[in-house]
């Protein structure tokens, strides 16, 4: 499975990676979907998110103005967490909504520094409290033993293109539920909404 | 109450059910909530939970990446800075084991990130000042900002009976009094009446019999070091931490790197002047004084390329606090 990742946009720093995470998902959907109220070129992105340097943005933010944004749309934000992998396999095969964001335990990295197939490859050094990344990407398909996704931080590094990333579906899985924020997903949607704010947590 | 959520996060609060979590998995689901709500670059740091008492808090930081990559080697590298101690919220207990977490704006928790930082650049930039002060001494800049301090300096070890008004005709400057004034109240000087003679500090300096010009250094050295804050914001003496910041510029990465010879480009070095100083210095300027601090061995430069002084690097790093 290649995806061609040729049309979306290189973080030019390593601070803006949600911004150009978001940009991508949005102007690609942007593509097939004429009426959404966003282009490539919009100045607000720093504003959805709520952007400062080295604060950087946050996701509750970034729902309630995209919310604002589509109001009087057909186009929905959806945000929820406690997805399962079909949920997600859900969101790729329907032509009506965008590619999701996800976020990952930072132990991804772990992972990917043994496995060291890639020659565009990056090394996370901790901070003194131990802090690390938590890896934000754009999954594209799930299929039997594997999910695809890009990375921003691989795309900041590369040279060309991002390459396309791989990963064992279980391993995908168990990332995906052990982040703090469980099994959580956004994207964009025609029709219902659903969002993190208020919907109830079952125990994980 | 089973029937109620164990986490609920609304646009003012966040409610936790503390009954419903390991330690462990408590810290991360506040900070999966707080994540959410503020920034997705925040963490939490600890959270002190008391069941006895019903106390429930969370101490909170920011981490946030930094390219430290080494122009002269393939690797990418990638330091995940870690600025702690931000702040501490602290949840009120709502029975059953139920507490919530009034969340502060987000402006305000932008603030005191934004202070925290600052206090440690502040921090870095002191004992980078201490570690190159004799260094950048001989640039120009620097000299012509301290020259009338140094001047009273000499005048006094000379003459045994000047006044104010003696060095204030002597000086074309408005701040001669405050001068004499700071230095008076660091010791410098002694003031009778109107009469300016020299202090203990410069007595005791006199005693280590130094040539005049190794004098001088050490004497401003020692002025520098006592009076970095006061000589630098209250009279206006910026050219103290100006030099200071342009090496950290530089030296920020390499600490975080952990790498005293790590090589920058030029662009990497403005980059750190924007993203750490909110200060936006032309690419040319910043070259400028890149080549100023190389020519006194505050930093290597070659073919456009910075890299570090391993006895700056280890000075700096023994007395700096930890920058992330």
């Amino acid at each position: 499975m290649t995806v061609n990742l040729a049309h979306f946009s290189k973080p030019p720093s390593e601070r803006e990676v949600l911004r150009y995470a978001l940009k991508n998902i949005l102007s690609d959907y942007a593509d097939q979907h004429d009426e959404l109220p966003f282009n490539a070129d919009d100045p607000d992105l720093d504003t959805l998110t709520d952007h400062r340097i080295n604060f950087g943005g946050n996701y509750s933010q970034l729902v309630a103005r995209l919310d604002n944004r589509f109001d009087g749309t057909s186009f929905e934000v959806n945000s929820d967490d406690h997805l399962d992998i079909e949920d997600l396999q859900g969101i790729f095969t329907n032509s009506t909504a965008s590619y999701p964001l996800v976020e990952v335990h930072p132990e991804l990295y772990e992972y990917q520094a043994q496995k060291d197939e890639s020659p565009e490859t990056y090394v996370i050094q901790r901070g003194h409290h131990g802090e690390t990344l938590v890896p934000l990407l754009i999954p594209f398909s799930v299929e039997e033993e594997s999910v695809f996704y890009y990375d921003p931080f691989l795309d900041y590094y590369a040279n060309e293109n991002a390459p396309t990333q791989k990963i064992s579906r279980g391993l995908f899985i168990e990332l995906w539920g052990r982040c703090d924020l469980t099994s959580w997903a956004l994207w964009v949607d025609q029709g219902q909404q659903r969002t993190l704010m208020d919907i109830n947590e079952a125990q994980s | 109450m089973s029937t109620e959520s164990p986490l609920q996060l609304t646009n003012r609060d966040f409610k936790i059910n503390t009954h419903e979590f390991g330690e462990e998995s408590l810290e991360d689901k506040i900070q999966g909530r707080l994540r959410y709500y503020y920034s997705r670059r925040l963490f939490v740091q600890s959270v002190e939970y008391d069941p006895e008492e019903e106390f429930l808090s969370a101490t909170v930081g920011i981490t946030y990446p930094q390219d430290v990559s080494d122009s002269r080697d393939g690797q990418n590298v990638l330091k995940m800075v870690n600025i702690g101690d931000v702040e501490t919220l602290t949840a009120s207990p709502m029975g059953n084991e139920y507490y919530k977490f009034e969340l502060p704006p987000r402006a305000d928790l932008y603030s005191a990130y934004q202070e925290k930082h600052e206090k440690l650049l502040d921090e870095l930039d002191w004992s980078m000042a201490k570690a190159i002060y004799s260094r950048v001494y001989q640039l120009n800049p620097v000299r012509n900002q301290l020259n009338s301090i140094v001047q009273i300096v000499n005048w006094v070890r000379r003459e045994d009976k000047l006044t104010v008004e003696d060095i204030q005709d002597a000086q074309s400057n408005d701040n001669t009094e405050k001068y004499i004034q700071a230095l008076e109240d660091l010791g410098f000087l002694k003031v009778e009446g109107n009469n300016v003679r020299h202090g203990r500090k410069i007595d005791s300096a006199d005693l280590q019999n130094l040539t005049p010009d190794k004098f001088e250094k050490k004497i401003m050295g020692d002025i520098v070091v006592d009076g970095y804050y006061m000589l630098r914001k209250e009279l206006g003496l910026r050219m103290l931490n100006h030099f200071p910041v342009f090496a950290n510029a530089y030296y920020i990465s390499a600490f975080r790197r952990e790498k005293s010879n790590l090589w920058l480009t030029i662009d990497d070095v403005v980059e750190n002047l924007s993203t750490e100083y909110n200060r936006d210095e032309g690419r040319l300027a910043v070259e400028d004084k890149l080549r100023d601090l190389a020519r006194v061995g505050v930093l290597e430069f070659e073919n456009g390329e910075v890299s570090g002084h391993p006895d700056i690097y280890r000075e700096v790093q023994q007395d700096a606090p930890i920058i992330g």
